[in-house]
């Protein structure tokens, strides 16, 4: 039987899901018989949540991460790749050589003019044909990974907090339950160049990715349904936010459970 | 590797990555403008040491290059980290605070509910950069024990003792500090923390 000063050397990587499978069950054990532990245990899991909920993300500046990839060397375009983007990158291409431009002293003025530039053009872009295989690649990504779903619950009031200093913005999660959408869990993923909210819904056996994140060009936009590599897309902007829905499920099945979201108290 | 294939490398590899270095690189400076420029020095870096990229966790690795960088060439400057000699083996001298050794009228987990934001701020950037660092990747970066090993260079058991001192140092340094409603309750209970 593990005494407390064992059990209490190995409590914080048991808090983190770090221990192997004899030491998570000899812990487990311990912790039934043992009050103190069980205090102990608790002090980690919410000092591990304070720090998460009190302390925000503090994402890139915007203006760095354009810095950074807009002097990149030719053939660094964000995926995929575009014509105008990589246009917008005379910096990089006057650098050449061996190094970023970045290496260079004096190239912040000429870095600010390519980055207005680049940065008009990569507005203009058209976004949507750019996101799908996005889309489709971190869905597929995640479900091959066997870990498509970081916190799981089926609670929109567990799953929404734990997005709390995870992100920099607060993504609504419904409770779709009574209209056939099981809430799963949430996870982050990366797409368009910034961190977003995924919230992983089930309809029969079959998984639906809510992707959404704020937008301020998203606006009031109508639902795009789109096809792709066997997969059903469906997209729309509202309340500031940009909405993907996809899923192997029929399209009819992701035309529902978009209107069921549309339709939910945000 | 061309100009062009390197530059792809490292959009797939360092790019979605970003977010992840300028946060470590703000909380080992502790102010924006330095970590701004700690994070491009270390993109170069990166862009630089692209063949050397093994495979592997590719944050990991970019979050490496943050730390070096910043140790390398930003660290000095900064007063708190040389005041205080760090050493792992300080847990041999005598046994930690346990959680609830300063918090004996209330529990623990009751206790850091009520922390807020400025102040769970304060008492992580006053911790050695040691113990920042490694809560910094755990806690916010979700880091595995392995991994914050690679980024920090040093043993997976260290990670776990050191991980596990800065847990109770920073606890201490909250409960030392406690929220203004419950000042003169804790004050009473006699914590006087533990300083490192």
């Amino acid at each position: 039987m593990m005494d407390c000063n064992e059990a209490r050397d190995l409590l914080d990587a048991y808090a983190d899901n770090m221990l192997g499978l004899a030491d998570t069950a000899r812990i487990g054990r311990h912790l039934q018989g043992c009050a103190a532990c069980r205090a102990e245990l608790a002090g980690i899991r919410a000092l591990g949540h304070v720090l998460r909920a009190q302390l925000p993300a503090l994402p890139v500046p915007a203006a760095l991460r354009e810095r950074i990839v807009a002097v990149l060397p030719p053939g660094a375009a964000l995926t995929p790749p575009t014509t105008e983007h990589v246009a917008g990158q005379p910096a990089g291409r006057a650098a050449g050589g061996s190094m970023p431009a970045w290496a260079s002293v004096g190239m912040v003025l000429v870095t600010v003019g390519a980055l207005a530039l680049a940065a008009l053009l990569w507005l203009q872009r058209p976004a949507a044909a750019a996101l799908e295989p996005q889309i489709v690649a971190s869905h597929v990504r995640a479900l091959l990974s066997g870990h498509p779903i970081d916190v799981v619950s089926a609670d929109q009031h567990t799953v929404k907090p734990w997005f709390n200093g995870r992100l920099d913005f607060a993504p609504p999660v419904a409770d779709l339950a009574a209209l056939g959408f099981a809430l799963q869990g949430g996870r982050v993923d990366y797409v368009a160049g910034r961190r977003v909210a995924v919230l992983s819904y089930r309809a029969g056996g079959h998984p639906i990715d809510l992707y959404l994140w704020p937008s301020a060009a998203a606006g009031e936009t109508a639902v795009q349904t789109a096809a792709d590599s066997g997969y059903a897309l469906a997209q729309w902007g509202a309340g500031g936010m940009r909405y993907w829905a996809i899923t192997d499920a029929e399209p009819a099945v992701l035309q529902r459970f978009v209107q069921a979201v549309r339709a939910a108290p945000s | 590797m061309s100009d062009v294939e390197r530059s792809r490398r490292f959009e797939v590899l360092a790019l979605p990555h970003l977010d992840a270095a300028y946060n470590l690189a703000r909380w080992l400076s502790g102010n924006a403008s330095e970590a701004e420029d700690v994070v491009q020095e270390s993109c170069l870096r990166a862009w630089r040491f692209l063949d050397g990229f093994q495979g592997g966790n590719a944050r990991a690795w970019l979050l490496a290059i943050v730390r070096n960088t910043w140790h390398s060439g930003w660290s000095r400057r900064q007063q708190l980290a040389s005041l205080v000699a760090f050493d792992d083996t300080m847990d041999d001298a005598g046994p930690l605070a346990g959680w609830d050794d300063g918090a004996r009228n209330q529990p623990e987990a009751l206790a850091m509910q009520q922390q807020d934001s400025q102040r769970v701020h304060r008492a992580l950037a006053a911790l050695a950069v040691p113990f920042r660092e490694v809560l910094v990747l755990r806690e916010l970066h979700d880091m595995s024990y392995a991994d914050i090993a690679a980024v920090l260079d040093i043993p997976i058991g260290t990670v776990m003792s050191r991980l596990s001192r800065a847990r109770r140092l920073l606890a201490a340094a909250l409960r030392a500090e406690p929220a203004a409603g419950q000042r003169s309750a804790r004050s009473a209970a006699g914590d006087q923390g533990e300083s490192p």
